[in-house]
């Protein structure tokens, strides 16, 4: 299934990319985090509790940032296991600011499903990820706003 | 595959029905005709705590013609056969009967409702499609009273509406065919009764032989019902000539961008978003009366 | 011939209908024992993963739990899975739950028994499995490079590996005028049986007994793989196959019925394992999926000079222990010549292990993979050397003076008249004049096209080396009441075998078939039979049936005639009774017969000497010309009768949106003599609309990564009413000179040759816009690429 979109924020780039790879803001961000634990550098343990739409789950898996380009690339890599098979997504994010201070982020990737999933709910299964990822900079974007405002505060 | 376990409760009234779903929040479901949530339960996709039954609710169950607003008012439980077979419907807004046959099988007909559909919101489903193309608007009640959402709003993405965990959609107002209109309905699916690899909705209103107003929507080639309004203005003010159908032919095919897994698919969905809206068209075209 | 009574040949109306149609029939699924408790899998997610460690404590601690198992378990309590069929392939050691490394996406990798198949299925979902993915292998190109092995001590992923030539190939294509070459791929599709594979098992610690329900095709091979997987004493084992839902050859082994079995020796209590419709697909067995490269060398007039074939086959995990289809491959090549005169041939058979769901059987069984490159070819040869198709197979078939005919690459033919059936199909076509209107609604932009296969149909296998042996007994007796008992190790999986064996046994005693009951899927109750595969219910189980009654028939008539005081050779059997011909007064009811022997006055006096009152017969039927001894080329001949046919399709394409329509589909079919002509008729039209799946809806689907797509019948699109034209079956008789009554087994020919007549009607319809399709199934998104390719 592939994953490919835009998005835009009003902040500066380097404000947004340490957001973005911020284990603090991931753990307020990331739709249904329910906790965040590092192991390694830029590897964390997440257990998530995502329901969208009619679906709904407990996932347990990794997240991996890395490729880090500060303050315009990334590449994110997530496995999650949950009862009916293994979701893994790979995504390449590139980041640039306009004239006007807003960051445009572009991600495009892969999300792969296996398992029940792959066999039952790849129809329903691009759904949910678009909406996890609106979910995702919806907060995101809240999340910069509010850190914004704390700074100048 | 048996559903993981789950409280099973059944709503009387439109009320109950909300108080339960606005207690349990995102782990209740409401149960309609469960044509499309029981699979999912009974594949554990769909995980909830509770299910809210509220097929005994006869609010839900009417179709209303409003001859003042002239629309109709649909309950969110109306099974598509009923809509199929209404006379009502038939008379006001063809457009729907037409689409209604092309939903699944009989016994799927009998049991799947149009509120079911349309807050399951499958992209190639015939409900949004039609109601998106229609303009329809989308009555909703929850913990924090009324509201009402325009079909532009209703459709979010894949399986996801506006409908917020603890509303239940209540009706469907669906304004009627008007004067001097005509409508077309293409749709193309692998077999008889599947959902539908695409399809087109067309409605046309001829004065003097030229196109004065039109609306042109296409579902299964994106993430929701897509309306075509861009098509439809350089529709408008031209007289329904063969060489206007292979031009609108060519406007779909630029204006869809289909979600596919792989290029192939894509210009597929292209290739048959674009043939299906000109059939449509020429339907409509064709269904005006005599003289236009 | 034999002289039958009028029974055979009509269309007796199915006996198991009333109970199959008004709900009474008794499937796995309708028993239930006390104290029995529901299975469920836990299956990989994963194509090809080492398995690290299986922690069930989770499991094991919900409430209603009462055993589970893994791996480990699978190896303690059994054995390494029996073999079903061994004909020059490797063979893996493997069991019925992955042990150390799971080989495709479903693979059984633990299993629970609960109280509920609920909390069964809760319980799963606490198992926790850690994997270690390894790279999959899904394609052949994957499988040939040894980078990734499914069985690393076999150093490579070639499964199957086998060479034949008879004549000099190389001659025969380079002294021929053209030489049509191509590589044909298929698909992998399957059986889908409404009722998937259900198994109860029942095993009695104290009397070390194990006693299975299953819904399976052939109890008795299951038998003694249950015996061989678990090392139990095949004496103490029953299975018992009742009311059958569907076969179609993907219930001809055991693997996941061992799961259940493994449950209920580790619990001591009854298990029962439902397939679900997910695990069916995921899981089941699959067919097809491979890629045949063929040559074939013509003369200028249309004549054949060589054949050449090049298969290689995707087995999936194994088609050895697991399912039993590698020998399809083999089939495929013994059957690649066909109907034709072949005056040279060679093939080369591969088959490669890959990370995809076992390799079973499936109507066809290879006999589809020798006919659908070959009828494709044909139509690529006709249009090459501007012969019209139907002409061109006229001027290669057998004659029908040369049979019995000796095939060059091994099977002798019965029987068959195709000239005959070619004429038939051109009339019945209309063909000349379908040619004119296909040329006019052309040019209203309207695209027809017809397509033609013709269909030889082996059936009757005896295979060496495995559960597809050919041998038959049967049992008929005769009640002290004076009805029929027929006892058949033949299963009845839906195709009418309760009706037709019982026509075979009531035409020799005067009764009606409702005076038989035929008796079978019992172990304990039915001699030790085959089942029903590869067709052979015609040719072996009536065979035998016949003459246990036959002789049967002629003990009747030594002691009625003792009775009557009349002599045997002048007793005919009418309406119930047995009588000296032309002397109605003369006579016993067999129910007075059958007084008379066993009960008053019993059988001293009225049995004559050299005879006892055991009213039954048991006879065993074994192919008079299988020869297994290879010749001095090297050919061996496992079928007894084929069935031939001419098949043809016609579609109409929608070029804008790529769709195919079925317009008209013709059979003309040949099965020898015909038993029940209904039940007949619907077998074909049974096979063609499987055949009709495969061509243009049902495909298993895997992508790159080995993840398995098409877990639910909405993505496995089954054909359905509306999409079926009325298949118009027409029959001819040449009968078996091999059979007794002349008959030939005939259940897979309507599967056979339909995606070959299908795919080369739409290229026929796509000709004027220079399209050639070549890749099934045909769907509209590939018909449009095609298309758009073409500049349309
Ligand atoms: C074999 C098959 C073929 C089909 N083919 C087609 C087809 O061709 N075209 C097509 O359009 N559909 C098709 N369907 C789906 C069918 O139309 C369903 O009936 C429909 O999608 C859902 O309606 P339902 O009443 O059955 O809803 P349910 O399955 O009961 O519910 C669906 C979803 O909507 C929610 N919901 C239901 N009612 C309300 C409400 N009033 N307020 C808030 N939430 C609500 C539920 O919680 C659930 O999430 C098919 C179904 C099957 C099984």
């Amino acid at each position: 299934m592939r994953l490919q979109g835009q998005e835009q924020i009003e902040a500066p780039i380097q404000t947004v990319f340490t957001s973005l790879t911020d284990p603090r803001v991931l753990s307020k961000t990331l739709p249904g985090l329910q906790s965040l634990e590092p192991t390694d550098a830029n590897t964390y343990r997440a257990r998530l509790s995502v329901g969208i739409a009619a679906v709904r789950g407990a996932f347990d898996g990794m997240l991996i940032l890395r490729e880090l380009e500060p303050p315009t690339a990334y590449a994110l890599y997530m496995t999650a296991r949950g009862a009916g098979g293994v979701v893994e997504v790979t995504l390449r994010v590139h980041l640039a600011e306009d004239a006007n201070s807003v960051t445009r982020i572009e991600y495009t990737g892969e999300a792969a499903l296996s398992g029940v999933w792959a066999a039952l709910g790849s129809r329903m299964a691009s759904g949910v990820a678009q909406t996890l990822i609106r979910q995702f900079f919806t907060a995101l974007r809240q999340e910069v706003r509010s850190l914004a405002s704390a700074a100048t505060s | 595959m048996k559903p993981v376990p789950i409280r099973y409760l059944r709503a009387t009234t439109v009320d109950e029905a909300v108080t339960a779903l606005a207690r349990y929040g995102l782990d209740a479901k409401v149960l309609a005709g469960g044509q499309s949530l029981m699979p999912m339960l009974n594949m554990r996709l769909a995980r909830p705590q509770v299910v809210v039954d509220i097929n005994e609710i006869r609010d839900l169950m009417e179709i209303r013609y409003d001859p003042n607003a002239r629309q109709l008012v649909v309950g969110a439980l109306v099974r598509h056969q009923q809509l199929l077979e209404s006379s009502l419907v038939h008379a006001h807004q063809p457009l729907l009967s037409a689409a209604a046959r092309y939903i699944g099988h009989w016994a799927i007909r009998n049991r799947g409702t149009i509120g079911g559909s349309v807050v399951h919101h499958d992209p190639s489903a015939e409900w949004p499609l039609v109601t998106a193309c229609l303009g329809a608007e989308f009555h909703v009640q929850g913990p924090q009273g009324r509201r009402v959402i325009p079909a532009a709003d209703f459709f979010v993405t894949y399986l996801t509406t506006a409908v917020q965990a603890g509303e239940l959609l209540t009706a469907v107002v669906i304004p009627c065919l008007g004067p001097g209109e005509s409508w077309g309905f293409q749709e193309y699916a692998r077999r008889h009764g599947d959902f539908a690899l695409a399809a087109a909705a067309v409605t046309v209103t001829l004065s003097d032989g030229v196109v004065t107003a039109a609306r042109i929507a296409v579902g299964g080639v994106a993430d929701r019902p897509v309306v075509l309004s861009e098509v439809t203005q350089h529709v408008v003010g031209q007289a329904p000539t063969a060489q206007l159908e292979v031009q609108l032919g060519q406007w779909v095919y630029d204006a869809v961008n289909p979600l596919a897994e792989s290029p192939d698919e894509q210009a597929y969905k292209r290739d048959i978003a674009a043939v299906l809206v000109r059939r449509a068209f020429r339907q409509a075209i064709n269904r005006q009366p005599a003289g236009q | 011939m034999v002289d039958a009574s009028n029974l055979v040949g009509q269309s007796v109306r199915r006996k198991e209908d009333v109970r199959l149609l008004t709900g009474h029939g008794q499937f796995v699924d309708d028993i239930s024992l006390p104290g029995m408790l529901y299975a469920a899998v836990l299956r990989s997610p994963y194509p090809h993963a080492r398995i690290r460690s299986v922690d069930v404590s989770g499991a094991l601690r919900l409430d209603g739990v009462e055993a589970v198992i893994t791996g480990d378990d699978a190896q303690q309590l059994g054995k390494p899975m029996a073999v079903t069929l061994d004909l020059f392939t490797k063979v893996p050691t493997i069991y019925p739950l992955a042990v150390n490394k799971v080989r495709y996406v479903g693979e059984p990798v633990a299993a629970v028994a609960a109280t509920s198949r609920e909390v069964a299925e809760d319980a799963v979902e606490l198992i926790v499995v850690d994997y270690e993915p390894l790279p999959p292998i899904v394609s052949i190109e994957d499988a040939e490079q040894p980078t990734s092995l499914l069985y690393e001590e076999w150093g490579h992923n070639r499964q199957l590996d086998w060479q034949f030539q008879v004549g000099d190939v190389g001659s025969a294509l380079a002294g021929a005028d053209v030489v049509i070459s191509e590589d044909f791929p298929h698909h992998r599709y399957t059986g889908v049986p409404l009722e998937s594979r259900v198994c109860l098992a029942d095993y009695r610690p104290g009397q070390g007994a194990l006693t299975v329900w299953m819904s399976t095709q052939a109890p008795h091979q299951c038998r003694t793989l249950f015996a061989q997987s678990l090392g139990l004493p095949e004496h103490q084992i029953t299975v018992i196959a009742p009311d059958v839902g569907g076969g179609f050859g993907t219930k001809l082994q055991i693997n996941a019925e061992l799961i259940p079995v493994l449950l209920s020796i580790k619990s001591g209590r009854p298990v029962k394992w439902t397939e679900d419709r997910y695990e069916n697909l995921v899981s089941g067995v699959h067919t097809r999926d491979y890629v045949c490269h063929l040559e074939v060398g013509f003369r200028r007039d249309g004549t054949m000079t060589g054949v050449k074939a090049s298969l290689v086959g995707n087995l999936g995990c194994d088609g050895t222990c697991d399912a039993a289809g590698t020998a399809a491959l083999l089939v495929a090549a013994a059957y690649l010549p066909g109907p034709y005169h072949v005056p040279a041939f060679g093939v080369d058979v591969v088959g490669y292990v890959t990370n995809k769901a076992p390799y079973g059987a499936y109507r066809g069984y290879g006999k589809d993979i020798a006919n659908y490159p070959m009828e494709r070819l044909m139509e690529m040869a006709a249009e090459k050397l501007h012969i019209d198709p139907l002409e061109l197979r006229r001027r290669n078939v057998i004659q029908p003076d040369e049979y019995p005919y000796q095939q060059i690459s091994g099977p002798l033919y019965d029987s068959g008249d195709y000239p005959a059936m070619i004429a038939k199909a051109r009339e019945v076509l209309d063909y000349e004049n379908f040619r004119r209107q296909q040329d006019e609604t052309r040019r209203e932009g309207k695209y027809l096209g017809i397509g033609f296969a013709a269909m030889l149909e082996p059936s009757g296998a005896a295979v060496p080396n495995g559960i597809f042996n050919g041998y038959e007994p049967a049992t008929v007796r005769m009640t002290p009441e004076g009805q029929f008992l027929v006892f058949t190790g033949n299963q009845d999986i839906g195709q009418g075998i309760e009706t037709t064996l019982a026509q075979v046994a009531a035409s020799q005693f005067g009764v009606s078939v409702d005076d038989v009951r035929v008796v079978f899927g019992d172990t304990n109750a039915v001699p030790y039979g085959l089942g029903s595969f590869s067709s052979r219910g015609a040719t072996y189980a009536v065979s035998a049936v016949h003459r246990a009654s036959v002789q049967l028939a002629n003990k009747l008539k030594r002691i009625a005639a003792n009775i009557l005081e009349a002599s045997a050779a002048d007793l005919v059997f009418t309406q119930g009774a047995v009588e000296v011909a032309g002397v109605p007064s003369r006579r016993l009811t067999l129910q007075e017969l059958g007084n008379k022997v066993y009960l008053w006055p019993g059988p001293y006096g009225t049995v004559p000497p050299g005879d006892d009152p055991d009213l039954q017969a048991t006879e065993t039927f074994m192919g008079p010309r299988v020869r297994w001894q290879p010749d001095e080329q090297g050919r061996i001949n496992l079928y007894t009768t084929h069935p031939t046919g001419i098949y043809a399709a016609i579609v109409e394409v929608d070029p804008e949106l790529g769709d195919v329509r079925l317009r008209r589909f013709v059979v003309i079919h040949d099965a020898g003599v015909i038993i029940n002509p209904l039940i007949a008729e619907a077998q074909v039209v049974g096979g063609v609309v499987q055949g009709m799946g495969g061509a243009l809806w049902e495909e298993l689907r895997y992508d790159e990564e080995g993840q398995f797509l098409s877990g639910d019948l909405t993505s496995y699109l089954l054909p359905t009413a509306p999409e079926i034209p009325d298949v118009e079956v027409y029959h001819f008789v040449s009968p078996s000179p091999f059979t007794p009554l002349g008959t030939k087994g005939m259940g897979e020919g309507g599967t056979i040759p339909t995606p070959a007549a299908i795919l080369n009607a739409v290229n026929d319809a796509l000709r004027p816009l220079n399209v050639f399709l070549n890749d099934l199934p045909i769907t509209p998104q590939k018909v449009r690429a095609a298309l758009r390719q073409a500049g349309h």
